[in-house]
């Protein structure tokens, strides 16, 4: 006659138990439940937002360049349809006003059009979405001198409403076109133009 | 043009591919006359690292002659260079410090969050490796696209042969860079583990910065005579407890410094490398740190340990202890090529450096897959291939 009792599977069970109620503990009291005291780190890398329904993310870079040639990086219209590799029809509609075409993920596209509504040379660049752009963006661009000549801190904060909510940031980023990836890239170009006077390819042929 | 190309693990092929263009301004376009299969090239046959595609084309030791230039190159058709396999932009932050390798500039910006995700920063851009390192078309081929031309090449003087100046692209700063990083004293032995091509330019470096003497480690015969006859005492790791020899062999101090020129496939009946080995063949725990283990724990108290062997990801068993409790200091990197190519043709100029008695095989480009078989299993008799493209 075959026993009912498995020591073996039995033993399983108790462990797998204790587990769960280890996790169980160990949530709940990591869970964030009373305030803390604000740390010095800039609000968009929080665990939790503290901004509602709009994502803010950005990033910073140091670049070894003037602040007024940066600057002019973002200014200047052409050359910021050169740093908004994925954008097209970048086209500045008329004075401080700018659009373009955002390929979204998977194959979607959205029309961005955003007013410059704060432009001081050399020191920041603050633009935000008007009504008829399909998304709620704002951003801005601030360019501060690093510590001991190491040349231009420039940030770069973006603050946006996801269309479909936090899920569509999720999809979003999971196909790398969150805002916080599309700015890392425009930094990421500016500074290759800006200190080597190319964007680096691994191409080895010139588009056709 | 023809090329090597990658097909996966164990799988490399010549075939034709588009000759390269000027893309950029400050391109070069070389036609190569010299190129080698470097051991980490074997990592790349090995399929232990991530990151590439099938049709890439590799290598990263090559030199040639400049057939085109873009328009703010600064060398000149005709010139003769050696190429770095590091690919720098030379005005960043860290390649004005003379950390080519860590240059922000030349890894594409599409091929950097890779990077970002396993490393935390993105590394830069090397010749013919992993997607990880911008995957950009390598020099085991007719003909290369060199970027920042103005910042990388060496242009090589006549009176040098190809196979005297060839090894500048990698192994030769490797292995210095390597001694280097041992930080020598008067008095010093330093231990290194590997007798391939950057293991022997370490001996020979570490010997021409007035190391006492160098214990050459590994198993193969004919490897372990070339590092004897550079002047190193040597231990075959078959037939002596190595930890037991170097304290020996130092009047019971331990080597002063540790040079780790074997990598991520470690070789050696272990238990450590036989668990390794099971889990880079399922794919866990990529990297097999057999040598760099037993190294931390050969190195004498306060010592340092210097590591221009390959890893790409991550290794179990880490002797964190003995590296805290012990003191030691740890150095290593991709190498910073650009930083020595300079005085290192001047010593081989001089005669104080000769790289050529590396050298076992000549192959065409042709015979490259036979050359990268011979090189992985033959190693005792296969110490260096050479292809003339």
């Amino acid at each position: 006659m075959r026993s009912s009792y498995h020591p073996r599977k039995s033993r399983l069970r108790y462990a797998l138990l204790a587990g769960a109620a280890g996790l169980s503990v160990y949530w709940l009291m990591h869970r964030s439940g009373a305030p803390r005291p604000p740390d010095s780190a800039p609000g968009r890398t929080a665990r939790r937002s503290r901004f509602g329904e709009y994502i803010v993310s950005g990033r910073s870079v140091t670049v070894n360049a003037s602040r007024d040639s940066l600057y002019d990086q973002w200014r200047d219209v052409k050359s910021l349809a050169k740093l908004l590799d994925y954008a097209s029809d970048v086209m500045e509609t008329s004075p401080n006003r700018w659009s373009w075409v955002l390929k979204g993920p998977p194959e979607r596209q959205a029309f961005v059009e955003v007013d410059l509504v704060e432009d001081r040379p050399g020191e920041v660049l603050v633009w935000k979405s008007t009504p008829a752009s399909e998304i709620e963006a704002n951003g801005k661009i601030a360019f501060s001198d690093a510590p001991a000549g190491r040349g231009v801190r420039v940030e770069a904060t973006i603050s946006y409403k996801p269309p479909f909510g936090q899920p569509g940031h999720w999809v979003a980023k999971l196909t790398g076109h969150d805002p916080s990836a599309l700015a890392r890239h425009a930094l990421k170009r500016m500074k290759m133009i800006a200190e080597t006077g190319e964007l680096a390819t691994a191409s080895n042929q010139r588009e056709a | 043009m023809r090329a090597l190309t990658w097909h996966g693990k164990n799988d490399v092929r010549v075939e034709t591919m588009p000759d390269p263009q000027i893309v950029n301004p400050r391109d070069a376009i070389i036609e190569v006359t010299a190129t080698a299969i470097c051991g980490s090239d074997l990592h790349l046959y090995d399929g232990v690292i991530p990151g590439l595609q099938v049709g890439d084309i590799l290598g990263h030791e090559f030199m040639g002659r400049v057939v085109e230039v873009g328009s703010n190159s600064t060398l000149k058709k005709g010139d003769r260079v050696v190429v770095p396999f590091t690919i720098s932009c030379g005005s960043c932050f860290f390649c004005r410090a003379n950390q080519f390798a860590a240059c922000d500039n030349s890894n594409p910006v599409e091929n950097q969050d890779a990077s970002e995700l396993l490393y935390g920063h993105a590394v830069s851009g090397l010749f013919g490796y992993s997607h990880l390192t911008g995957g950009y078309p390598g020099g085991q081929a007719q003909y290369v696209r060199v970027p920042f031309s103005d910042v990388g090449p060496i242009v090589i003087p006549d009176g040098l042969e190809d196979e005297q100046v060839l090894f500048l692209s990698d192994i030769l700063p490797t292995g210095w860079m390597a001694a280097e990083n041992a930080r020598i004293q008067p008095g010093d032995t330093v231990a290194v583990w590997g007798c391939g091509p950057v293991g022997l330019f370490a001996v020979q470096s570490a010997l021409l910065m007035g190391a006492e003497q160098v214990i050459a480690i590994d198993h193969w015969p004919g490897r372990l005579a070339l590092a004897r006859s550079l002047g190193a005492k040597v231990i075959d790791y078959k037939q002596t407890h190595v930890m037991e020899a170097l304290m020996e062999m130092t009047g019971g101090i331990g080597p002063d410094a540790v040079i780790d020129a074997v990598g991520m496939e470690s070789h050696g009946f272990s238990v450590d490398n036989l668990l390794d080995k099971a889990k880079q063949k399922v794919g866990i725990g990529a990297d097999r740190a057999h040598a760099l283990r037993m190294a931390l724990i050969a190195c004498r108290k306060g010592g340092r340990v210097s590591v221009p062997g390959v890893y790409g990801g991550l290794a179990d068993q880490f002797p964190l202890g003995a590296l805290m409790e012990k003191g030691l200091e740890l150095r290593t990197g991709q190498t910073h090529v650009q930083h020595y190519t300079k005085s290192l043709l001047h010593r081989i100029a001089e005669g104080e450096i000769d790289t050529t008695f590396l050298i076992s095989h000549r192959l065409s480009l042709e015979e490259a897959p036979m050359g990268y078989k011979n090189f992985r299993d033959n190693q005792n008799e296969w110490t260096k291939v050479v292809l003339k493209p």
